[in-house]
């Protein structure tokens, strides 16, 4: 909810949040604060936002759409992708999310990786 | 002869590296239980010498072993030959014949030298010189490195051993050979001779350096993290060995969910190799918590008391381990690689700002949830990894088309057909003619 209010602070036009929030797949958001005009300096604050709502909004949709559910009777050798569906595996991705393993990868990965906001 | 990683904890400084030390130890131990006798040395020292000597009808007796300054350069050949820096003296009169052996060595040790004629390291333990009653006798020599280099480290050892148990007209091999003609004496009265306080400190180097130089020539040209990729497939497939493919899941669900953790064998090796397999497994994901391979037995009880999430490996022979073991905290999940088996914790460790009532409720459930998964998770390891096994329900799995490792596979259980083969025939043996 935080990201949503932040996101729809960054893009005021209702358009624009449409597009950039609604459409992208990540549920990181890089934000990063300059604190002076003055760009030689290194004076910027960098932020990694991660939304654990829209997280597994993204399972649900994972799990719904385009993806091969993991509990369905389907060959099991199959090489594709498969998704943990919130129904069945809600306490584990809540446990998961908490995880400092979570945290660690989330904090380390690149800017590009994620909605970017300056 | 074990692979042990010592981890280190991070410096704080953020940076992506490696801070652990790698090791392997080629340990020799006699319990206090087991005494030393002379005449069982003398015996030990006869059964490969009299293959040397039976034509003559003589008896063999290998008394010493010095060292002398060279310089070779040690590789080894295409036949898994190189050239060994030991070489034997022979003298023989009409009962004994008597070898020395002479390791050739880059510098001149003369304090070593002069410990070496001295009496043998066995012999002094033999009259409880150097140790104490209750302590079983012990020498060994040890090889760490900053970078997961065990597996050169492994072979110069090994190649070490089977040099000095060697007879004379054998040549320096790599070749695995037969457990049982390895004798250990001349290298343990060497090592012992480190027990002196005295000995040139560079002694050590000297005799490891051509195996050193031997068993790393053939990682010499290739990536520097060459080898730690193969050790790690290498444990990869030692851990995929020692689990079943749904126990395996469960290890991976229990990891990936930060669980206390403790995987126990009596080979303490595999310990190791699982760590280092459970931790790539994980990736990109980072285990970012306590994690030593190998649980000194001092410290076993107070580790598994730690409050945050840990990967503990504790050999189970050690003393007090098996009490601990049977005395485990709720909340702690025990993977006994020796059985293959995987228990899960009755209670599983959650973030500290996630111990609600509410939290405390759905623990039963996400334990539920867990081996739920662990069960689908598994079920799709084994239909990648041994689908002729975990897919064979499946019409498209025909004799036919039985993959290349099923072949590998049947030769393996031709091995454990003959090995049980062999047991039921000693068990029925007496019952007939």
């Amino acid at each position: 909810m935080l990201a949503q209010t932040l996101v729809t602070m960054l893009f005021p036009s209702t358009f624009l949040y449409f597009i950039c929030y609604i459409g992208i797949s990540s549920s990181c958001f890089w934000i990063e604060e300059e604190h002076s005009p003055d760009k030689k300096a290194h004076n910027t604050d960098s932020t990694v936002l991660f939304d654990e709502d829209r997280f597994f909004h993204i399972k649900r949709h994972r799990e719904e759409y385009g993806f091969e559910p993991l509990l369905q009777d389907a060959d099991p050798s199959a090489n594709r992708s498969v998704a943990l569906g919130m129904d069945a595996f809600n306490l584990i991705l809540e446990t998961f999310v908490r995880c400092q393993s979570m945290n660690w990868y989330l904090s380390s990965q690149p800017k590009e990786k994620m909605a970017c906001s300056l | 002869m074990v692979n042990f990683m010592i981890p280190k904890a991070d410096d704080g400084s953020g940076e992506e590296q490696d801070l652990s030390l790698f090791g392997v130890s080629l340990v020799f131990q006699r319990s206090s239980t087991a005494r030393f006798h002379p005449r069982r040395i003398s015996q030990t020292q006869l059964i490969g010498s009299e293959k040397v000597a039976g034509a003559a009808n003589t008896q063999v007796e290998e008394k010493k072993t010095e060292l002398t300054e060279d310089k070779k350069e040690a590789s080894i050949d295409e036949a898994g030959e190189f050239p060994s820096p030991l070489s034997f003296d022979t003298s023989s009169d009409d009962h004994w014949s008597t070898f020395t052996r002479s390791i050739q060595v880059s510098e001149d040790v003369p304090m070593f030298n002069s410990h070496l004629r001295e009496q043998p390291w066995v012999d002094r333990v033999l009259q409880d010189e150097i140790r104490d009653q209750d302590v079983p006798a012990t020498v060994g020599v040890a090889l760490v490195s900053r970078r997961n280099v065990v597996i050169a480290m492994r072979q110069t050892l090994w190649m070490l051993l089977r040099d000095f148990s060697r007879e004379p007209e054998e040549k320096g091999s790599m070749k695995p050979i037969d457990k049982s003609i390895i004798t250990c004496g001349s290298l343990v009265d060497l090592l012992g001779t480190f027990a002196h306080q005295d000995v040139e400190r560079s002694a050590l180097r000297c005799i490891l350096e051509p195996y050193i130089r031997a068993a790393s020539s053939p990682w010499i040209e290739r990536p520097i993290g060459s080898q730690k990729e193969e050790f790690e497939r290498l444990a990869g497939q030692q851990l995929m060995t020692c689990l079943p493919p749904i126990p395996l899941a469960l290890l991976f669900v229990a990891a990936l969910l930060e669980q206390k953790i403790i995987l126990s064998s009596t080979r303490r090796s595999i310990l190791f190799s699982a760590t280092a397999a459970l931790t790539e497994m994980l990736k990109p994901l980072k285990w970012c918590h306590l994690l030593v391979p190998l649980v000194p037995a001092a410290l076993a009880k107070d580790l598994i008391q730690y409050p945050a999430p840990y990967i503990l490996g504790m050999p189970s022979e050690d003393p007090g381990v098996m009490d601990i073991m049977n005395d485990l905290p709720m909340d702690v999940t025990l993977v006994d690689l020796d059985v293959g088996r995987v228990i899960l914790a009755p209670e599983l460790s959650y973030d500290n700002r996630n111990t609600s009532g509410e939290a405390n409720e759905n623990m039963a459930q996400t334990r539920s949830q867990v081996l739920y998964l662990a069960q689908i998770l598994g079920s799709k390891f084994g239909a990648n990894l041994y689908r002729d096994a975990w897919s064979c329900d499946s019409p498209s799995l025909t004799l036919c088309n039985y993959s290349r490792q099923t072949a590998q596979r049947q030769a393996d259980f031709d091995v454990l057909r003959a090995v049980c083969r062999s047991f039921v025939e000693e068990l029925l043996a007496g019952t007939m003619l």
